[in-house]
Parts: C-alpha cells; sequence; structure tokens
C-alpha cells in the first residue's frame, strides 16, 4: 500500500510544508515533530493530497487516530489514505 | 528542523523575541516555540532589564494552538502531557522577575490570549487587523487550558470575562482596552516605535509612565449566574456541560484572591473531558473544513500587495459595507482617495488590488453589492456581486457570485476574509447559491408549521440537533414578503402554493425551544432537504468544493459545528437511514429531492475521502 502513495504523499507534504524539508523524505518522518507541520499546513496537505488523488480530503480523523503527534508519520498517512480512498472505490464502484 | 520560530534581539537592555513560525501565514504557539522560548528565557543574563514578545507575522500575534493538541488526546488526561511544554513555557514567561510586555498587532486569539495574560504589561495595536477572541468554547466546544478560566474572571470581573470566553465575543483593541484586557493602545502606524519606547522606559525605570498597568476590575457584586445558567440551558443538549464546567471554574475564581494549583489542575481536567466530547472532536474537524474552504477559493492567486477601494455615492449596501471596511481600518487598504476608474453605475463599488512586485497603478474589478434578499433573475452588470442578504440585519457573511473564478473576485473575497467578514466564492446558476440553501433549508420547516405543527416543537427538534440560532433569529427584520416569495419554488409548484408570510413569522427563535416535543418527521425533512442541496451544488458546481457548501451552510443558517459540517454529516450510510424514515417526511419534502438523496446513496461516494 505505500508504495501505491507514498510518492504522490510526498509530492503534496513538499507543496504543502511551506518550509524546507529534508532531501530525502521518508516514511518514517513524523509529519508534525520532523517536518514541522501544524494545523494550517495540515488543511493545505489535505488540498495538496486532493490535487494528487482527485478527491477532496480532510485529514481530521487521520490525526486523531494516531496514539501520539510522533507517530503521525508519513507512512501513517499513506497507510491512512490507502485504506479510505480504496474503500471509497470499492463503495462507488 | 531548521527553521527558528523564535528570533532574538536585545538593545539597550531590552530583550525582543519575535514569534514567527516557520512556513505559515499566522502565528501557531506550537511546542516547538514553547521549547524555542524556555531555551532563550534560561539564556538570559542581568543586562537584561526587560522583555518584550511581539510578532514577525502581518496580521497575527498568536492565532492558536489547541486544535492540533485537541486532535492528539486520547484521553482526558492526556492534555497534561500534550500541553507541558507550552504549560511550562508560558509559567517560566510570566515567573521572569523583570518587565514583561506583549506587544500586540495582529489578531490574539485563544492560547495567544492566555499567553498575553502572562505578561506584566499588554500593549495592542488599533485596527481591525488586530482583535482578540476566545476561540476554545465558540469555535471547538472545548475548556481552555492554559489559565484563562482563572485570570480572566478576576482581570475583567466576571460579567465582562462571561462575555469574552463563554460567549465568544471578539473585541478590537480599542474595546479590549475599555474592558480591562490591555494597558496601553499604540497606533498601527507608529507600532514599533511606540513600544521600543515603553519597552526602554521599562528598562531604566523598571515600570511603565505611560501604561496604566493591569489594575483588576472592581467586582461590583455581579449577579450574573442565574442569568448565565439560564442561557446555558437554551444550548443544544450536547454542548452544555462544557460550557456548564467552564462557567463553575469562573465562578469559583471571581470569588478568590487568588487561583490554587487545584484550580488549575481543575481546568485542565475540564479541559481534557470536553476535548474528548464528540462534539468537540466535531468542532475540530470544522476548522479544517474553514481552512480547507479559504484555500479553494483563493487556489491559485496570489496575495495582492495592497488593496483599494472606491465607492459610488448612493445606494445604501455599498456604503454601509464600504464604511464597514473603511471603519475597521484594515491594513494596506486605501480608500476613494485613491480612486481607480470610472463607475458603470452609481449602484457599483470596486476593489482594486496591486499584485506583489507588480505595477503601481492597481487593476481594477467592479462589485456590487446587494444587502437585501434579491428574488428573481440575476444581472451580471459586473464582475462580482457581492449578496449578503443578512448582512444588515444578522449574519456577517457575503456569498462572492461570479460567473467564473476569477482574481476580482478572489481579491475581493482575500478583501473580505482581511476584514474579518466570512464569505464563500460561488458560482450560481439562475439564482444565488444562498437562495437554494435558504429553501432547502425553510421550505420543510414552513410546510411542518403549514400542516399544524407546532412551533415549539420545531424549535426544540433543531436545538436538539445542535442548531444554536435558528431561523426566527436571523430572519427577524428581513424582508419577509421577498422571503415569501423565495419560497414559492419548486415545492410551491408541485403543491399549488405560495408561501405566505404568515409562516414566516411563525418560525421559531432560539428561546422558544424551552418547552416542545422533538420530533423526527421535521428533522429528517430538514436534513434530507440539506443532503440534495449538498449534492446539486457539488454536482453543477456552483460550489467548486465540499468545503464552500459547509462553510456557507455554517455561516448563513448556523449547521451545527458538532457535527462538524454538512458534508461530513451527510455520510452515505446516514442518508440511507433517513431515506429508511421516508414514511414519517414524505409531506415535507418535495419527492424530487428525496429522489436525489436515493441517487446519492446509490453513488456511494462521500464527499471527503
Amino acid at each position: 500500500m505505500l508504495g501505491n502513495y507514498f510518492s504522490p504523499v510526498v509530492v503534496a507534504i513538499r507543496a504543502s510544508a511551506g518550509r524546507r524539508l529534508p532531501p530525502d523524505v521518508t516514511a518514517g518522518h513524523s509529519l508534525v515533530f520532523d517536518l514541522g507541520f501544524d494545523s494550517l499546513s495540515m488543511a493545505r496537505l489535505g488540498l495538496a493530497l486532493e490535487e494528487q488523488f482527485g478527491r477532496p480530503i480532510l485529514l481530521d480523523e487521520w490525526l486523531s487516530s494516531e496514539s501520539h503527534p510522533r507517530n503521525l508519520t508519513v507512512g501513517s498517512l499513506c497507510a491512512f489514505l490507502g485504506s479510505r480512498l480504496e474503500a471509497d472505490d470499492r463503495r462507488g464502484a | 528542523m531548521t527553521d527558528a520560530a523564535l528570533s532574538v534581539e536585545q538593545r539597550s537592555g531590552v530583550v525582543y523575541l519575535t514569534l514567527s513560525t516557520p512556513g505559515c501565514p499566522v502565528n501557531i504557539f506550537s511546542s516547538q516555540m514553547a521549547a524555542e522560548l524556555l531555551d532563550v528565557l534560561d539564556a538570559l543574563d542581568s543586562t537584561a532589564r526587560a522583555v518584550v514578545v511581539r510578532s514577525g507575522k502581518p496580521g497575527s500575534f498568536v492565532n492558536g494552538a489547541g486544535v492540533m493538541l485537541a486532535s492528539a488526546l486520547k484521553r482526558p488526561e492526556d492534555v497534561q502531557l500534550v500541553t507541558s511544554t507550552i504549560r511550562k513555557a508560558y509559567q517560566a514567561f510570566e515567573d521572569l522577575d523583570i518587565p514583561t510586555v506583549a506587544a500586540i498587532r495582529g489578531n490574539c486569539y485563544g492560547c495567544g490570549v492566555e499567553f498575553a495574560l502572562r505578561a506584566r504589561y499588554r500593549v495592542a495595536a488599533t485596527g481591525y487587523d488586530t482583535h482578540f477572541y476566545m476561540t476554545e468554547l465558540a469555535d471547538y466546544l472545548f475548556v481552555p487550558t492554559f489559565g484563562a478560566t482563572q485570570r480572566l474572571p478576576r482581570l475583567l470581573g466576571l460579567e465582562q470575562a462571561v462575555r469574552f470566553l463563554l460567549w465568544g465575543e471578539k473585541w478590537p483593541a480599542e474595546e479590549a482596552l475599555a474592558r480591562g484586557l490591555l494597558d496601553g493602545l499604540a497606533s498601527d502606524s507608529d507600532f514599533d516605535r511606540d513600544v521600543e519606547q515603553i519597552a526602554s522606559d521599562l528598562a531604566r525605570e523598571g515600570a511603565s509612565t505611560t501604561l496604566r498597568g493591569s489594575v483588576p476590575v472592581p467586582r461590583r457584586g455581579e449577579d450574573i449566574g442565574q442569568a448565565t445558567r439560564d442561557r446555558i440551558g437554551t444550548l443544544p443538549p450536547a454542548y452544555r456541560a462544557a460550557y456548564a464546567a467552564c462557567y463553575e471554574l469562573m465562578e469559583r475564581a471571581a470569588g478568590a484572591a487568588v487561583s490554587t494549583d487545584v484550580d488549575y489542575a481543575d481546568e485542565m481536567l475540564a479541559s481534557g473531558q470536553s476535548a474528548m466530547t464528540s462534539v468537540s472532536k466535531a468542532a475540530v474537524t470544522y476548522f479544517f473544513v474553514s481552512q480547507t474552504s479559504e484555500l479553494a477559493c483563493l487556489r491559485g492567486s496570489e496575495p495582492p500587495r495592497s488593496f483599494h477601494v472606491s465607492r459610488d455615492v448612493s445606494p445604501s449596501a455599498p456604503r454601509l459595507l464600504y464604511d464597514e471596511l473603511k471603519r475597521r481600518r484594515v491594513g494596506d487598504v486605501t480608500f476613494d482617495g485613491d480612486a481607480v476608474g470610472a463607475a458603470p453605475s452609481r449602484e457599483l463599488r470596486f476593489v482594486g488590488w496591486s499584485r506583489p512586485g507588480g505595477r503601481s497603478r492597481p487593476e481594477v474589478g467592479a462589485v456590487a453589492v446587494i444587502d437585501a434578499l434579491h428574488v428573481g433573475s440575476l444581472d451580471w452588470m459586473t464582475d462580482v456581486i457581492l449578496y449578503g442578504p443578512f448582512w444588515r440585519t444578522a449574519t456577517r457573511f457575503f456569498e462572492v457570485a461570479c460567473r467564473e473564478r476569477t482574481l476580482v473576485a478572489q481579491s475581493t473575497y482575500r478583501l473580505l476574509l482581511k476584514a474579518g467578514v466570512k464569505g464563500v466564492i460561488t458560482q450560481p446558476g439562475e439564482s444565488f447559491v444562498t437562495n437554494d440553501l435558504l429553501r432547502a433549508y425553510l421550505e420543510p420547516q414552513i410546510a411542518f408549521l403549514e400542516a399544524g405543527g407546532a412551533p415549539e416543537d420545531l424549535a426544540v427538534t433543531l436545538r436538539d440537533f445542535g442548531f444554536v440560532r435558528l431561523a426566527g433569529d436571523w430572519l427577524s427584520g428581513s424582508d419577509l414578503e421577498a422571503c415569501a416569495s423565495l419560497l414559492g419554488g419548486e415545492r410551491g409548484a408541485e403543491h399549488g402554493t405560495i408561501r405566505s408570510v404568515a409562516a414566516l413569522r411563525a418560525l421559531p427563535r432560539a428561546h422558544d425551544a424551552v418547552r416542545g416535543t422533538a420530533r423526527d418527521a421535521v428533522k429528517n425533512a430538514v436534513l434530507v432537504s440539506l443532503i440534495a442541496f449538498a449534492k446539486r451544488s457539488v454536482e453543477i458546481r456552483t460550489l467548486m468544493h465540499p468545503s464552500l457548501v459547509d462553510v456557507i451552510a455554517r455561516e448563513l443558517i448556523d449547521f451545527p459545528i458538532g457535527h462538524a459540517s454538512l458534508c461530513r454529516y451527510a455520510t452515505t450510510v446516514r442518508a440511507k437511514d433517513l431515506l429508511a424514515a421516508e414514511a414519517g417526511f414524505r409531506a415535507l419534502v418535495p419527492s424530487a429531492t428525496v429522489e436525489s438523496v436515493r441517487e446519492y446513496v446509490r453513488n456511494g461516494r462521500e464527499y471527503y475521502g
């Protein structure tokens, strides 16, 4: 699942961070602790993900799904998106 | 991370700390900023004789921190862990034994107010760019966590504190000074110079000769307990516990000379408990929805360097909005003297804007203002029509209507945002989207009343669902004849009826929700009708994004934040459940509306991934 989503997610992260990011963003990077995302950049990220995946995305449920902000990693985001978008596709099929 | 959130400069014994959240248009008091503040305060030496905290972000002192913190909570007790660094930083700032100044220029919201309360002096810039607002209860339905319930009642008196914290009044700097929140004002244009003067006085003398200092407002035997509890009783049931807990903490603080560790611990627990409720979690979601709506409206446009507004002389609608914008003294906006063209009609107003680094002569667009209900077809004499039928009477909201999303529309929208006026950009078809929403919301209610339903039952039904203001509240003072014509539409044709003004007058207000019985039929009818409105608006792209549906529903009809937003609420599963109860509400909504929702369920796609 990570493989399908990782590249577009990183593109969206870079487009919405509004600050310099490490040259190699990895699945283990925490968006809050390592990449400096706050609530506003999270909202920007939702819209940037929409541009990548072609449908509106809100990240509130992902934010409250992890037990600690440190766990809000790039990999966790990919997994969340994978489960949501694929479930939505199945319903709409 | 390499970007710092705090920069430090020391001159003539004064340490200037400038808050600047990296990569963000506003300041967020994050754990990173708190950690940097702790480091800086720890490193201060005896050469520091005063500390000034100010903002490096235009228009924002501190806009918040709570959203991410609230999202991170899994149990009420987590609030202590999640907020610990910020709490330590606030305390370290308060504990400094040299004079401290919060130099507030730009919006100061929520935990930004709580931070400013830790300074010995608070000085703010005049102008609408700087105003004060406690977001916690009003926007997110949780109790503040950084001491506001304790400090505000003693500083302002219980009555003012209740208005500010419990009822979410938004105060411009002048009002904040008059109500005791501030110690002084400085003009926006000379703000830095004035603050430096104050700071150098403080560094030299140890006290200010120009600031009045925070003098607790004398308590005048305030007896607002019953009135406050009564008002809390009119709120939707799911909201009451947080408001009651907050008020109890405030009342206790107002009656005590100092707050103890137990008081602060109680505040923290109440904060954690309220933030864990489903309505608070949903309200936090609305933050993301409203931010997404702004970003979607502004997508592809750069912020202008400045705005220029000129007006024609005649009709009252443009003049009122013009005067309002001018009165707010929003930064980077100039008026009249910078008129940028000849009006094609006396009805029009212009918004001009200068691109960053662009030519000095502003670009111009023509904007009409309509601030009363408009029935009939749209007349596109201008690039943009600002449609706010309740602007003068109830709701500070404008539909920024345009045929296509151009820079004129985006600049107009930006200008409204800057002035604190809510709006969404729409591309209406035959009628304004506002009118479509009014029909969707009001038709089932009117049908219920016309069928003999009791207004108080309608009031209790909507209040229990989460509506704080009801249609009777915001329709009051509007042109009901025009509204009746507006509602003659689809159902009117189908049923051969014309809505009467009398039926509109019977629409209940919030205070009517005292007795009565909730009726599922009318609740379901209203929700089905709203879901059909959302589907239609997104499908035909009168609203280009679901978040715009959510904002117009929130701002215009007060769709409850306790359900996050209309599109978040309108899952296909919920829509299916509503349809299962169709027999109960069939008489209250047109069959085409029900069919539209059925199609939405069949399609199976949610509005948000």
